[in-house]
């Protein structure tokens, strides 16, 4: 067989007997070996590639918390402040100002058919100074073709008149319904009850379409332009076009990422949702990774809806939703630990994290199960106890580093205040308690980039310029091993993926930097090309 | 803006996890009064309506007995709510049966504004037994609350399984957080589960573990019989078994509490069951079914 050497300028592989190599040599689209040329020789004989010659080598990334939602959501015009690219690497400017959004409708509400509404989404007038946005302005644009604007929360949207028209929302008497001065709605809704009367009139569903090949194939592209190899798609229905679309999608040879799917699990009875996830695993290949189960617990920090311990938010409600009773969760985790099955369970306040920590607890000590690998996703506000427990019961965790950049300045001045904002995150104390742990951007929550959430992780640093626990970074080092390895480790593929060891699947990110050597922030250094089973998939 | 066709009936029934929705819909489905409804249940598990009332399976419809029929929310329910008004057999009454985490005002403004429905009905059954336990509970005593004062109406049951003293200082607890509400306390319900109970006499004896070993596929119906007619002396079973039938199916069961329960798993490569009970006759005779499997 063929054995292929892709030199490099540097090579880091994350195995700890052998942390830097002089090429990465494949062969059968594994890694035989990253030492030198002439032991690689003794194999047989070696063909050289040289297109990375002057590129840095690293274990391909693994996101281990996205959602392929992110491949469809782009269908909508992207109205938020801060700016992002799209899956095909389209550049898109923040909207920071009320005139920035208007340009923005201007631009676009001549895309598609006049007769279907404008829809935008991921808009965040948190920042905005000044008035808020309202019909008139939406109006200014147009008042006869329907725009509807989603904020980044999907708790709140902003409507022009068009839409009030025909969603008849000035005859309805909804506290979600906003009014101005005039007593006539002022196009921001808030909340299901109203909003469900504009997505009733229009007829559409934002979460559509996630599922299908087309945004499959759109998220994969997007994962690959950032350097990941293996993806979760981490909220899947998992019912049967769902599946047939995983499955189709990731049969195609050039598709560029491994996918690895976890079950909705509130979606589903506990006993069917375990057959329907051991029925999937049958479909499991090189690229499709069924055995996944999700559970989400409670709400988010900076909606006001994840579960807090004393003393709760600093401004806004008392505390926030269950998504379902705390006894159901203790049933759940009961049987998918049971059935031997892998779970990642949504947490973010400190009371959600508890009340988890005490199901894990009970199952175990019913069902004693070592390496069982169960991951507490997010885990914002984990308290130092909590943390102690998690390493007791062996549990691992994947903590949303990207939050500090974008929600830290409001949870130091809304949600949380000075001192729970120095523990948001703690990177540094998991690793200081050997916790396994992997730090994730929850796309399209923030944006899919592994470089820039490590790059959160060791700088702490909000987007208004502040340091927030300073105690709880991590190196660079450690940082890195967290997108390869230690998310690897919280998929349990770690046997296959996240170092660039003998064996394992040569999957590898080229980056045109060194992070560890060079000091250019993590998040300004450039992905060259991933090589997926040795085969570049940019052509290099 | 005058509705084309009259707007679907909507009831909406809350309460907590356990407060006894689900019995309340099996009565109303058996009660015959609602004809031509819907029961749209979000339960996070399986829908439990008695299996003599199910006439067909219709995907995810259950199709009544009494012509009514019954499904569970799939997807979000704004996107449910519209699909439902366009079906070809549109339901004319729609009884929504919300998470017991729900709480029930965004609901009822929901059904309340949602065009081509109507909301005629909004309670919320209390379990009097279990009022203080929740209310102590700090993980859940806020939407518990919410449930309770929310709504016009409540239901109160199994009220009788608390001594009248207590019982009539719930019921003025319960009023309490909702003065105005109609209360209604339910009075025709069984006696409290044997769990609730004084329990049964047990035998005796000292505890003693066992495990049996289990090296042949066996008759899991069988199993849990074993164990259910052997509960007086059981304290603790569990274990891992691969079923007679056709695929092996490997299970986790258990007993506790006095009730057996399995799960197919992926794990279970040891078949052995452990069995914690009181030493006597009926825990020797067990045992030895059990070998004989």
């Amino acid at each position: 067989m063929t054995i292929t050497a892709y030199t490099a300028r540097a090579v880091h592989t994350m195995n700890p007997s052998q942390p830097t190599g002089q090429c990465v040599a494949v062969r059968d689209g594994r890694v035989l070996g990253v030492g030198p040329l002439e032991e690689i020789e003794r194999f047989g004989e070696v063909r050289v590639d040289d297109r990375y010659a002057d590129k840095v080598l690293v274990p391909g990334f693994v996101e281990g918390h996205s959602h392929a939602l992110e491949g469809s959501i782009w269908d909508y015009v992207y109205l938020g402040y801060f700016d992002k690219y799209d899956p095909e690497g389209g550049y898109w400017a923040g909207v920071k100002s009320p005139e920035a959004v208007r340009d923005r409708l201007a631009e676009h509400i001549g895309d598609g058919p006049e007769d279907e509404p404008l829809i935008c989404w991921g808009f965040d007038p948190v920042y905005f100074e000044g008035e808020r946005v309202d019909k008139r302005l939406l109006d200014s644009v147009s008042d006869t073709r329907p725009i509807v604007i989603m904020h980044a929360s999907l708790h709140v949207m902003v409507v022009n008149s068009a839409t009030i028209r025909l969603a008849a929302l000035a005859d309805k008497d909804l506290e979600g319904v906003m009014r101005g001065a005039d007593g006539e709605p002022n196009g921001e809704l808030q909340e299901i009850p109203a909003m469900h009367l504009v997505f009733d009139a229009l007829g559409f569903d934002i979460f559509d379409g996630a599922s299908n090949e087309h945004a499959l194939h759109r998220y994969a592209s997007a994962a690959r332009r950032k350097g990941i190899t293996t993806v979760v798609d981490l909220l899947n229905p998992m019912n049967d076009a769902a599946i047939d679309a995983l499955r189709a999608a990731t049969g195609r040879a050039d598709y560029p990422v491994r996918l690895v799917p976890a079950l909705n699990a509130l979606a589903w009875d506990p006993q069917a949702g375990s057959e329907r996830v051991m029925d999937a695993m049958r479909h499991n290949h090189d690229r499709l990774h069924f055995g996944l189960v999700k559970l989400v617990t409670d709400g988010a920090i900076q909606n006001f809806t994840a579960r807090l311990q004393w003393p709760g938010y600093l401004t806004g409600p008392e505390n926030g939703a269950w998504n379902a009773p705390p006894q159901t969760f203790h049933e759940m985790v009961q049987h998918y630990h049971g059935a031997g099955l892998h779970m990642h369970i949504h947490t973010n306040g400190d009371e959600a994290i508890g009340m988890i920590l005490g199901a894990l607890d009970e199952a175990l000590a019913m069902w004693p199960r070592p390496d069982h690998r169960h991951t507490l996703q997010h885990v914002q506000l984990i308290r130092q106890d909590q943390l102690r427990r998690v390493a007791r019961l062996g549990a691992c965790l994947n903590i949303f580093a990207n939050h500090i950049y974008y929600w830290g300045d409001i949870h130091l001045t809304k949600t949380l205040g000075f001192d729970r904002c120095q523990r948001l995150e703690p990177a540094a104390s998991a690793d200081r308690m050997g916790i396994p742990f992997g730090i994730h951007c929850d796309a399209p929550v923030t944006p899919l980039s592994p470089l820039f959430t490590a790059w959160c992780a060791t700088t702490r640093q909000t987007a208004g310029g502040t340091v927030l626990g300073e105690a709880e970074r991590i190196s660079r080092a450690r940082a890195l091993e967290a997108i390869t390895l230690g998310a690897a480790y919280t998929l349990r593929m770690d046997d296959r993926v996240g170092s660039l060891e003998p064996g394992k699947w040569a999957d590898v990110t080229v980056l045109d930097e060194d992070p560890l050597a060079s000091d250019t922030p993590l998040k300004d250094i450039g992905v060259h090309d991933t090589l997926l089973s040795g085969v570049p998939t940019g052509g290099g | 803006m005058a509705e084309p066709i009259p707007g679907i009936r909507a009831t909406l029934l809350c309460g907590f996890l356990g407060s006894g929705k689900t019995t309340r819909i099996n009565r109303l489905i058996r009660g015959g009064k609602l004809e031509d409804a819907l029961f749209l249940v979000n339960d996070f598990g399986s829908i439990n309506i008695d299996a003599e009332l199910i006439e067909s399976r219709d995907e995810d419809v259950l199709r009544l007995s009494n012509g009514c029929a019954c499904c569970g929310i799939s997807g979000n329910l704004s996107a449910q709510l519209r699909e439902i008004k366009d079906w070809p057999r549109r339901p004319g009454h729609l009884v929504f049966e919300a998470s017991g985490i729900a709480r029930p005002r965004p609901l009822m403004e929901l059904f309340d504004a949602a065009r081509g429905y109507a909301l005629e009905a909004a309670e919320s059954l209390v379990d009097a037994s279990a009022f203080r336990r929740h209310r102590r509970d700090t993980a859940i005593e806020d939407i518990f609350t919410a449930q309770i004062r929310e709504v016009s109406r409540l239901r109160v049951n199994r009220a009788g399984w608390l001594e009248p003293d207590e019982r009539d200082a719930v019921l003025r607890e319960i009023a309490a957080v909702n003065p105005d509400a109609e209360m209604i306390v339910e009075s025709d319900e069984g006696a409290p589960p044997p769990a609730a109970r004084a329990t049964t006499p047990a035998p005796a004896g000292p505890l003693v573990s066992e495990t049996v070993n289990l090296p042949h596929p066996v008759d899991v119906a069988a199993l849990e019989t074993l164990l259910t007619q052997s509960a007086p002396a059981l304290v603790r079973a569990k274990g891992t078994v691969r079923a007679d039938d056709e695929a092996r199916t490997r299970y986790l069961v258990q007993f506790a509490g006095g009730r057996v329960s399995r799960t197919a798993t992926r794990y279970g490569h040891t078949q052995a069951l452990v069995v914690i009970g009181h030493r006597g006759g009926m825990l020797d005779s067990l045992l030895e079914a059990l070998r004989a499997l």
